[in-house]
C-alpha cells in the first residue's frame, strides 16, 4: 500500500534469474545462484536457511542495497537496478522500510526524530512528520519514549522504535534481517508479535529473515534457501505467536 | 599581508559561508544531524578544530611576521630620513652648489615643503688613545645651516638645540654609541687625511635629519672650511675628492604622507635642475626606495616563512582528513543506515559540510589567536637575533604589527582551507557501501577508492599549492 492508501494490481516484488556474486581475491562465491522469487501485497515472508546459505545477501540484493550481478528485481513494477544511484534510494525512501539486527538508529536523535527520518527523506514537512512519528511510536507502544534517546532505551524498545520507523513512512514492504538476533525470548516474542499485528491489522507486507525455527513457522510463507537458491516455499495458515 | 588577495579570499569565504548557510537553513535534518554530532562527540570535534587550527596558526603567524618586517624597515625608514623624500646629489661639489641655487626657485611649489642643502664630508672618527681608543671608519661628519635645519624638520627637529660653536659636533646617538662618547667628549674626525678635533657639543637621537648621517656628526655650515682647504679638497676638487653637496627635499605631506608625491616631486626637481640634470646631477626618489625595499624585504621573509610553515599546513590538512575519515569511521553504521532509509549522497554530504564548517569556523578563530601567539614568539626569537647586528650589518630594531589585512587574509585563508579538505573528505565518505557500513565491515573496493583519492587529492593539493604560489609571487604587499 503507498501513501495514498491505493493499491496497485500484480505482485508486490519480482525477482527474476538475480546472481549475486562476492570476489574474494581471486575467489569467486556465487551468493544468489539465479533465484526467482514472488512476493505478494500483504505478504508476510520468513526466509530460512543454514549460515551462508544466502538469506541475508537475498534481502540486501532484492531491496537494492547491494548491486547485483545478474537477473532483475521488480518492485512494484519498477525496475531497481535500471534506476540512477539517486533514484533507487528515493524509491527506497518512499517503497521500503528496514529493521536490522544492531538496530542502527542514530544515536543523536530521539526516539521520535528516528522514527521521523523516513518521513522527512520523503519531503514531507516537519510538523505533521512529527506528528506520525508519535503516532507510530504509540502503536509500538513506545508513546512515552518518543523524547528519549538510543542510549536510553532498553533493546527491545530500541527495536520497537527500528520498527516504528521502517514503518512510518507506510512503504510496501519492510525488510527485517534477523530482527530478534540481539533480543531476549521475551523481546523477541514482543517484536515478533508486533510484526504480526502490523501484517495482519495493516496488511503490511513483511520479508523477514531468521534462524530463529519459530518465527519462521509462525509466517503466512516460509521460504527456504541453500547455496543461494530456493530450496522450499510452504504457504500456510498464520500461526499464533507469543506476546 | 596580500591586501590584492583580500578581495578574492574574502569572496570565496563569503561564497563557502552563504553555502553552508543555505544548506544548513534549506535542510533542516542536515542541520540538526551536524550540529547535534558537534555537540555528541567533543573529542573527535576538538582534535578536527586542533588539526585545522594548526594550518590557520601558521598563515596568520606568516603574515604577522612579514606584517613585522614590512612595518619596522618602513618604520626604520622613516626614522633615518624623517622628512626627507628626495635627495639631489652632485658629482662635484661646484656642481652640488649650482644645483642648490637651481633648486631654491621650488621654495614656494605646491608640492615641496622644504629644501636644505648640506655638506657631507666622508670621515674616520675615533676617541682617545693608546688601549682605550675607539674608532668607527665610516663616520659622516655633516654641515648644516642649524636654524634652516631646524625650519626644514618643523615642530620635531631632530636636530633642535643651539648650534655647535667652532671646534664642536652634535653626534647622532649611533656614532656616540660607536665610540662611547658623552657631551664634552673630544674626538679626532680624519677628513681628507688630516686629524680635525671636534667637542661632543650633545647628543641628540638618529632619527629624521640626525639619522641622515647613519654615524654622523654635525657641525655648523662652513666651519670645516679651513680643514677642506687645507686637507687639498677645496671646491672644484674631483668627484670623490671633496665633501658633498646635496640638495635634501621634503614633500608636503609629513613623513609618510610626502612620499605619495615623491614621482611628481622628482620631475618638478629634474625640470629645475635645467642642464645640471644632463650633467651628472640626479634626483634620488630616497624615500620612496627605502619604503619599497622595506616592503620587498617584508614580503620576501614573510614569504619565507610561509613556505616554511607550509609543511606544517600540509600536516594539518593531513591531519583533518584522517580526523574526519575517523569520525566518519566511528559512524559508519548510522551513515550506512541513513543511506538504507533513504538519505542520498548528497545529503550525506551537505550534512558533513555543514558539520565540517563549524569545525572549520571555530578553527579559523582559533587559528587567528594561535597565529598571534605563533607571530609574536617568531618576531621575540627574530628581534633577538637581529639586535646582535649593526643597522649597517643587517640589524634591525624589530616593531611587532599586525594589519587587519593579514588577520582577514589569514582567517579567510585558513577556513577555506578546512572547509575545502572536510568538502572533498565528505564525498569520499558518502561513497560508503551501504551493506558494510551497517554492518560496520572494511567497504568493498576500498583499496581502488583510497588509491584514486590519494591522486585526486595530490592533484588538488598541487593545484592549489601552484595558484598561491603565482597569487603570492604576484602580490606586491601594498599597503600592507
Amino acid at each position: 500500500m503507498d501513501v495514498n492508501g491505493d493499491r496497485p494490481h500484480g505482485p508486490l516484488l519480482v525477482a527474476e534469474r538475480v546472481r549475486k556474486v562476492y570476489r574474494t581475491g581471486g575467489v569467486e562465491v556465487e551468493a544468489l545462484a539465479g533465484l526467482d522469487l514472488t512476493v505478494q501485497r500483504g505478504e508476510l515472508v520468513a526466509v530460512m536457511g543454514p549460515s551462508g546459505s544466502g538469506k541475508t545477501t537475498l534481502l540486501n540484493c532484492l531491496s537494492g542495497l547491494d548491486d547485483i550481478d545478474g537477473g532483475r528485481v521488480l518492485v512494484e513494477g519498477e525496475d531497481l537496478f535500471a534506476m540512477s544511484d539517486a533514484r533507487r534510494t528515493s524509491h527506497r525512501a518512499r517503497a521500503m522500510g528496514f529493521v536490522f539486527q544492531a538496530f542502527n538508529l542514530i544515536p543523536v536523535f530521539t526516539a521520535a526524530e528516528n522514527v521521523e527520518l523516513p518521513l522527512l527523506l520523503n519531503g514531507v514537512a516537519a510538523r505533521p512528520a512529527r506528528a506520525a512519528a508519535v503516532r507510530m511510536l504509540e502503536r509500538v507502544g513506545l508513546g512515552h519514549r518518543t523524547t528519549h534517546r538510543p542510549s536510553e532505551l532498553s533493546g527491545g524498545e530500541q527495536q520497537r522504535v527500528t520498527i516504528a520507523r521502517a514503518l512510518a513512512a507506510r512503504p510496501a514492504i519492510v525488510w527485517a534481517d534477523e530482527p530478534t538476533g540481539n533480543l531476549d525470548t521475551h523481546m523477541a516474542d514482543q517484536v515478533i508479535a508486533l510484526l504480526h499485528e502490523l501484517n495482519r491489522e495493516d496488511g503490511q507486507t513483511i520479508v523477514l529473515v531468521t534462524h530463529d525455527q519459530g518465527v519462521g513457522a509462525s509466517a503466512g510463507r516460509l521460504v527456504r534457501m541453500r547455496d543461494g537458491r530456493l530450496v522450499g516455499d510452504e504457504r500456510r495458515p498464520l500461526a499464533p505467536v507469543g506476546g | 599581508m596580500y591586501p590584492n588577495l583580500t578581495p578574492a579570499l574574502v569572496g570565496l569565504l563569503g561564497a563557502a559561508l552563504a553555502v553552508t548557510a543555505v544548506l544548513a537553513l534549506r535542510g533542516p535534518l542536515a542541520r540538526r544531524l551536524a550540529l547535534r554530532q558537534v555537540n555528541r562527540r567533543r573529542g573527535e570535534a576538538a582534535l578536527v578544530v586542533t588539526g585545522s587550527v594548526l594550518g590557520t596558526a601558521i598563515i596568520v603567524g606568516s603574515f604577522i611576521v612579514g606584517d613585522t618586517f614590512n612595518f619596522s624597515i618602513k618604520q626604520g625608514a622613516y626614522d633615518h630620513l624623517g622628512v626627507i623624500d628626495e635627495v639631489v646629489g652632485s658629482p662635484t661639489p661646484g656642481q652640488g652648489e649650482a644645483a642648490a641655487r637651481r633648486l631654491a626657485a621650488l621654495a614656494g611649489d605646491p608640492d615641496v615643503d622644504g629644501l636644505l642643502a648640506v655638506r657631507r664630508h666622508q670621515a674616520a672618527a675615533a676617541k682617545g688613545d693608546g688601549g682605550g681608543r675607539k674608532g668607527e671608519p665610516r663616520a659622516s661628519v655633516v654641515e648644516v645651516d642649524f636654524a634652516a635645519a631646524a625650519r626644514f624638520e618643523g615642530a620635531a627637529a631632530s636636530l633642535a638645540g643651539p648650534a655647535p660653536g667652532p671646534g664642536q659636533a652634535v653626534l647622532n646617538q649611533r656614532l656616540a654609541s660607536s665610540l662611547d662618547a658623552r657631551p664634552g667628549d673630544r674626538l679626532t674626525f680624519y677628513l681628507y687625511g688630516r686629524p680635525v678635533e671636534l667637542a661632543v657639543a650633545r647628543v641628540v637621537p638618529a632619527r629624521g635629519l640626525a639619522g641622515f648621517g647613519e654615524d654622523g656628526a654635525f657641525v655648523a655650515a662652513g666651519s670645516l672650511d679651513a680643514a677642506v682647504a687645507a686637507g687639498g679638497a677645496g671646491r672644484g676638487a674631483g668627484a670623490g675628492a671633496g665633501p658633498e653637496t646635496l640638495t635634501l627635499v621634503s614633500n608636503t605631506g609629513g613623513v609618510e604622507g610626502g612620499n605619495a608625491a615623491s614621482d611628481r616631486v622628482a620631475r618638478k626637481l629634474t625640470v629645475a635642475l635645467g642642464p645640471l640634470a644632463r650633467e651628472g646631477t640626479s634626483v634620488d626618489k630616497a624615500k620612496q626606495e627605502v619604503l619599497g625595499e622595506a616592503r620587498q624585504a617584508g614580503d620576501e621573509l614573510g614569504s619565507l616563512f610561509l613556505f616554511v610553515g607550509s609543511f606544517a599546513v600540509i600536516a594539518g590538512v593531513l591531519l583533518l582528513v584522517n580526523v574526519f575519515v575517523m569520525l566518519a569511521e566511528e559512524r559508519k553504521p548510522e551513515l550506512g543506515m541513513l543511506r538504507a532509509v533513504g538519505m542520498r549522497r548528497g545529503r550525506l554530504v551537505r550534512g558533513f559540510v555543514v558539520e565540517g564548517a563549524v569545525y572549520a569556523l571555530a578553527a579559523a578563530v582559533l587559528g587567528v589567536l594561535a597565529g598571534l601567539a605563533v607571530g609574536r614568539a617568531v618576531v621575540e626569537v627574530a628581534a633577538r637575533i637581529l639586535a646582535g647586528f649593526s643597522p649597517s650589518e643587517g640589524g634591525l630594531d624589530l616593531a611587532f604589527k599586525v594589519t587587519p589585512t593579514s588577520l582577514v587574509n589569514g582567517f579567510a585563508l585558513g577556513f577555506l582551507i578546512a572547509f575545502a579538505t572536510v568538502a572533498l573528505t565528505s564525498i569520499r565518505i558518502s561513497r560508503i557501501n551501504i551493506i558494510a557500513a551497517i554492518r560496520d565491515l572494511p567497504g568493498e573496493g576500498g583499496r581502488r577508492l583510497k588509491r584514486r583519492w590519494v591522486v585526486v587529492s595530490t592533484l588538488a593539493a598541487a593545484g592549489s599549492g601552484a595558484a598561491a604560489a603565482v597569487a603570492i609571487a604576484d602580490s606586491q604587499g601594498i599597503g600592507t
